[in-house]
């Protein structure tokens, strides 16, 4: 038995396969009922995944708020900036 | 909505405030509401701004102009729709970003060091935020 040779993933597939992350992060200012706010409004999370989600931002120092397409996840992040959260973007 | 004249004369100078940020060299507010999108790849960054940034500042002007025709109606009082609430609020939110990192807030224990006008200041629109929150309370999904 011969094992597979491996398989090189072009970068072009990796960035179109791999989801980006939308990340939000903690800061001193924002209030928690206002965080989790938004991420009710801007994602229809309930409110116990919005306060999950804001607890983990709040603990942890960060939260991954949404994934997806690097296009939907540029645009997550603005809307996220517009309402004053630092959002950054990983892959 | 109906705001006391010593409100109204706090909440005016808001956009003021927010007009000024980027007025001198190293505005920690400016820094502030202008934060990095890709943390590990600035040529990313500076696309994502280069794209974003006039379409966030008009966004951002709107409200502004939004709050600032609210505030002076406001002194007689009126009725703002849920957009103009909107907006009053994340001006609110732009408004405490600006000040808290003009005034060193980085972390939790920074508000034990403020002045206690510059606390109050901070704390007030705080109030005005919970207030409009309660009023502009979410279906659950």
């Amino acid at each position: 038995m011969v094992a597979p040779a491996r398989i090189e993933v072009p970068d072009e597939v990796r960035e179109v396969d791999v989801p980006w992350n939308v990340v939000v992060w903690n800061d001193p200012v924002n209030l928690m009922d206002y965080v989790v706010w938004v991420l009710r409004k801007l994602f229809g999370h309930p409110l116990e995944e919005a306060t999950r989600l804001m607890l983990l931002v709040h603990n942890e120092g960060r939260a991954v708020v949404s994934s997806g397409r690097r296009e939907s996840a540029e645009m997550d992040c603005y809307r996220l900036h517009q309402h004053g959260l630092w959002a950054t973007l990983e892959q | 909505m109906k705001l006391e004249p010593d409100e109204v004369e706090f909440l005016a100078q808001v956009p003021l405030l927010l007009a000024d940020v980027a007025s001198f060299a190293e505005d920690p507010a400016a820094a502030r509401l202008e934060v990095p999108v890709y943390l590990d790849d600035p040529e990313a960054n500076t696309d994502w701004w280069r794209l974003m940034k006039g379409e966030l500042v008009s966004s951002r002007n709107a409200d502004r102009s939004a709050f600032a025709l609210l505030v002076e109606a406001a002194a007689e009082g009126t009725v703002a729709s849920r957009l103009e609430a909107e907006a009053f609020l994340r001006v609110l939110v732009e408004g405490r970003l600006a000040l808290g990192a003009r005034l060193g807030v980085d972390t939790d224990d920074d508000y034990e060091k403020l002045d206690p006008a510059d606390l109050g200041a901070l704390d007030y629109l705080a109030q005005m935020q919970v207030l409009l929150l309660a009023c502009l309370d979410l279906p659950d999904a």
